[in-house]
């Protein structure tokens, strides 16, 4: 692979795929986080709430 | 008192879907689901990646591409899942529209940014493989265009949520504007037939079968499924968060006007 001309190509498109794959999962955590948190402010459980609901 | 946006029992005599649908589509069992599958979704797209990576790298470079048909493994289940992503959200956009269910809405929302992050990888690697394979980055024919106008549109559903206060305006707008704009999805499939386009035909789900070699379409279809594995999983945690907004403006709405009392 080294000694092909258009790796720099080839590994560009692989960090790009990355790097909006990594973006979206770093969001989706970051927002879900957050969320957690502010519901723990209100004395809401959240998910855990509902778990021991059903 | 207004309400609860989170309860599938609102907005009386508005008809449901039966069944198995509606159970999951309470935001308790969905949230319910959602932890239990959670980890299943993660391990089996982490699992899927990691062989189509492999089987990737092991297959033979194209007689024609050499290998710079690894960038394919990324850009084609990439388009697909542009286009999937759009779907999930049209049907979405239809159990808005007629069942007026809260987490129809919350579905919707949560797939645009992971629809335009799937088309935006379409896009970019598709440039990145058309540079050395046409000469050229960019090229305004139809299939290319047509794709970029579904990462606008994707942009526009964002857009459209960030806009409204209210979210049940914001859904019932969203809905309208993804049904309408669906047109998009066949526009991009058949623009390769309809116009005369640089972009090549389809090479796996056609008539007399794929023109792909199976050495290749092995590694093809493994980053496909890992490709929807991946939304599926996101899309899973998405939802779960937007069940989770709405639980907090609820919370911070009975605050008010306890406070007002």
């Amino acid at each position: 692979m080294n000694h092909d001309p258009h790796t720099g190509f080839i590994v560009a498109a692989y960090l790009i795929a990355a790097a909006v794959v990594a973006t979206m999962v770093v969001a989706i955590l970051i927002d879900h986080r957050s969320l957690k948190r502010q519901l723990r402010r209100f004395g809401d459980a959240g998910e855990s709430r509902d778990a021991r609901r059903r | 008192m207004a309400p609860d946006p989170t309860s599938a029992n609102v907005l009386p005599g508005v008809v449901r879907p039966v069944g198995w649908l509606t159970r999951l589509a309470n935001p308790a069992t969905f949230l319910h689901f959602a932890a239990l599958a959670l980890p299943w979704f993660a391990g089996t797209t982490v699992l899927l990646f990691a062989v189509g990576l492999a089987l990737a790298l092991a297959s033979p470079p194209d007689y024609q591409q050499g290998l710079t048909v690894l960038i394919m493994y990324l850009h084609v289940p990439a388009a697909w899942l542009a286009m999937m992503v759009y779907m999930v959200m049209t049907a979405s956009a239809l159990g808005t529209v007629v069942w007026r269910h809260p987490l129809a809405d919350a579905a919707q929302k949560a797939a645009a940014p992971l629809g335009a992050g799937f088309t935006l990888i379409c896009l970019a690697t598709g440039s990145l493989w058309g540079k050395p394979m046409w000469g050229t980055w960019w090229v305004w024919d139809a299939r290319l265009t047509s794709v970029l106008i579904l990462f606008l549109i994707y942009l526009g559903l964002v857009a459209i949520w960030q806009v409204f206060e209210d979210q049940g305006r914001a859904a019932r707008a969203a809905a309208i504007f993804t049904l309408t704009a669906v047109v998009i999805i066949p526009i991009i499939h058949f623009s390769v037939v309809w116009w005369n386009t640089l972009h090549q035909p389809a090479s796996v789900f056609r008539m007399g079968g794929p023109s792909v070699a199976a050495a290749m379409l092995r590694p093809l279809m493994t980053m496909a499924l890992a490709f929807t594995a991946l939304f599926f999983t996101l899309h899973l945690m998405a939802v779960r968060n937007e069940i989770l907004r709405r639980r907090l403006r609820r919370l911070a709405i009975l605050r008010a006007s306890g406070e007002e009392r």
